[in-house]
């Protein structure tokens, strides 16, 4: 059985650790729980547990799970470095850096290349441990949004699985997302 | 010269009680760019604090791995102030930025935002005694609007001495002209000092006395907070609830 | 990141070892938790300065001149002298500090130093004019940090009163058509009280008195107190990022008036004498 009420703020007292434990949005000091955020409070009876259910609820950090996109910043063979620019679709300024690490294949030929110095890309957060944001291309609409020529940087078009640059006729390779803008 | 701020009923210029504070109004989410904001007037102050993060940081070599950084700016707009106010970075709003900074510091859980920063720009509008209390009390509900794990809200009110008496909560004129300012903040649910300063002459006694004056402020402070928080969130008919214990 | 910080990297290992001794009522350095380093003050070293100190409190070491010279008041306060106060944590210091301008702990040290000054009305400013409005005496304070192993805002108080006390002022005469002489001749600048600052750190929920650059390293707050000749608090200051309770500062109080006393009693011998070491 799950109570919910009581409108509470970072600091409110929920309950003595005898009473309940601290779970989600809560933390323990001395012999108390008490809330982090500004929300409700939940006592689950049952479990004897109590947890915040915040008012505000908005991305901060990007977690796992969450689907960002944003500009390549730095490409490498291996790995490429990604300004997160949105997160669930909502613009985020916060400026986070994300890693999308493109291993798995050494040594066995020709690594595809998936994106290049300022594409645009789609990714899904695999970790962020340490807060170092893992990205992997793990949802069905991943992969590069925008890119232009990496040769003269006019506007490209969709050419098979492959870009076209409609300036120069260069035909690059990227890992585009069905989302690709053309 | 100190006299003249209390009459012969103890009753000050403004015509408060020695233990009285000023009028104190604050509004959440005053910035719609900012992730956590208020606005507060307390007296003729007016300051808006605004929270921005957590966000990477910048420059990237102040990055914690373990912890977020929390920057803070008190800065007073140039017509905050009776004569204009240089613009510039004063020595005044660095050493304020800095308390604010270590006041505010005690209640964030910085452990929950490893590489990242916290900023917190406190923008006076218009000064009156009392600002970086106040100050710093905006950027408390501001970082709660913000939505950041905290262990408590802060709350800091001034309490000092003015023509002889022991007062709460110093305005422009009784800084200027009075004996003593003791600038305090606590976290109220945790009775902890966060912000602790003093200028003025106290007797050991007095000094007590002002401090307790000082953390009956806060404590009024934190009513104000708690208030403007749950007006906007809960709306205003719906009474607060103490824990049930 | 503040340079005390970036000072000393201390591993965990001296931290536990800390806590260990710390619950013994010992510090790291074998003192009492409320003991103070050792103190020495010798006065007039700078002599081109109107009042000089050099304190050595443990291996920090502050010199503070003081110039008292001619100037004009602000004009709010026409009857008036002035007080300028500055701090330079100097880059031979320590490893971390860093040439260029003075950076927040500078400037706080300053403004801290400048309050005790100031509050304890050590100088009686309403003396320090010549004509009003027209010619006052600038009273200019400047602190350098030779070398800091932290307690600087003690240091600098020790440093800054022994400095003001020992300081004299150039003698002038004012002419009929209102032009100023500056005469060869000098007089004390006269002091009225002794504020003393004292400085806690809360390490591990124990206080300890004078921390040292360590300590501060592993510190989750600090209080500065300062008290006049009189035992009344004129300035405060609470630093770090951590918390007191409400008894801890009403204990610190008390305890900074006693300790006021003894070191009082230093800086008057040393005055009298020139130089003392305790």
């Amino acid at each position: 059985m799950v109570k919910t009420q009581e409108k509470v703020l970072p600091g409110t007292k929920l309950a003595s650790i005898e009473e309940f434990e601290g779970g989600q949005g809560t933390y323990t000091r001395d012999d108390s729980v008490r809330a982090l955020l500004l929300g409700r409070a939940q006592y689950d009876i049952k479990a004897r547990k109590v947890t915040i259910q915040p008012v505000k609820t908005r991305s901060m950090i990007p977690s796992q799970g969450d689907s960002v996109t944003g500009t390549v910043e730095v490409a490498h063979s291996s790995m490429l470095s990604l300004r997160i620019q949105s997160v669930n679709g909502k613009d985020s300024a916060a400026g986070f850096t994300g890693l999308l690490l493109l291993g798995g294949q050494r040594g066995r030929g020709k690594r595809p290349i998936i994106g290049k110095y300022s594409d645009v890309i789609r990714a899904t957060v695999v970790s962020n441990r340490n807060g170092i944001i893992q990205l992997a291309l793990k949802g069905k609409d991943d992969g590069v949004l925008l890119a232009i020529c990496s040769s003269c940087g006019s506007k490209v078009s969709r050419h098979g699985t492959r870009i076209k640059c409609s300036f120069c006729g260069l035909l690059e390779e990227r890992g585009l997302s069905p989302d690709f803008a053309a | 010269m100190t006299t003249t701020l209390l009459n012969a009923d103890k009753i000050r210029l403004d015509g408060r009680k020695l233990d009285e504070l000023r009028p104190v109004k604050i509004d959440v989410g005053v910035i719609k760019n900012a992730d956590g904001s208020a606005l507060i007037e307390f007296g003729k102050n007016k300051i808006i604090a605004a929270v921005y993060g957590p966000k990477e940081v910048h420059p990237r070599h102040l990055t914690k791995p373990d912890r977020a950084i929390v920057k803070c700016r008190y800065h007073m707009t140039p017509f905050s102030t009776d004569t204009r106010k240089n613009p510039s970075f004063s020595r005044r709003e660095i050493e304020i930025s800095k308390v604010i900074r270590q006041a505010l510091e005690p209640a964030i859980i910085l452990e929950d935002y490893p590489r990242s920063s916290i900023e917190v720009y406190m923008e006076v509008l218009q000064s009156d005694g009392g600002s970086r209390c106040a100050a710093l009390s905006a950027a408390s509900v501001a970082l709660a609007d913000a939505g950041i794990n905290m262990r408590d809200l802060v709350a800091g009110c001034a309490a000092g001495k003015i023509g002889g008496e022991i007062v709460l909560d110093i305005d422009d004129t009784e800084d200027k002209e009075g004996e003593a300012d003791m600038p305090t903040a606590i976290m109220p649910s945790l009775g902890l000092v966060t912000l602790f300063q003093l200028d003025g002459k106290l007797s050991e006694s007095e000094f007590q006395k002002t401090f307790e004056f000082a953390i009956k402020g806060c404590m009024k402070v934190y009513q104000i907070q708690r208030e403007a928080l749950m007006n906007k969130y809960f709306g205003q008919s719906e009474p607060m609830q103490e824990s049930t214990e | 990141m503040s340079a005390v910080r970036k000072a000393v990297v201390v591993g965990t290992l001296r931290k536990s070892q800390m806590k260990e001794q710390l619950e013994k009522g010992k510090r790291l350095d074998g003192r009492d938790l409320l003991q103070q380093r050792k103190l020495s003050i010798e006065t007039g070293v700078i002599e081109k300065a109107s009042g000089s100190a050099r304190v050595r409190l443990g291996d920090t070491e502050i010199v503070a001149g003081a110039k008292v010279e001619m100037g004009r008041p602000f004009p709010d306060t026409p009857d008036q002298g002035l007080l300028i106060v500055t701090a330079e944590v100097l880059p031979i210091a320590s490893a971390y500090a860093e040439p260029g301008p003075p950076n927040e702990e500078a400037i706080e040290l300053a403004r801290v130093s400048d309050r005790g000054i100031r509050e304890s009305e050590m100088l009686d400013f309403s003396k320090l004019v010549i004509k009003k409005g027209e010619h006052v005496y600038s009273v200019f304070v400047d602190v350098a940090v030779l070398n800091d192993d932290g307690g600087l805002f003690d240091a600098a108080s020790y440093a800054i009163v022994s400095a003001l006390s020992t300081a004299k002022r150039p003698n002038a005469t004012l002419a009929e058509d209102g032009s100023l002489t500056v005469l060869d001749e000098t007089s004390d600048l006269e002091v009225k009280t002794l504020p003393v600052a004292t400085t806690f750190a809360k390490i591990d929920g124990k206080i300890v008195f004078d921390p040292n650059t360590e300590e501060q390293s592993m510190m989750d707050a600090r209080l500065t107190l300062v008290t006049d000749s009189e035992g009344k608090f004129v300035a405060g200051q609470k630093g770090g990022s951590g918390v007191f309770t409400f008894e801890e500062i009403r204990e610190l109080a008390r305890t900074s008036a006693e300790r006021g006393i003894e070191i009082r009693k230093a800086i008057r011998d040393t005055i009298e004498n020139g130089s003392q070491k305790t």
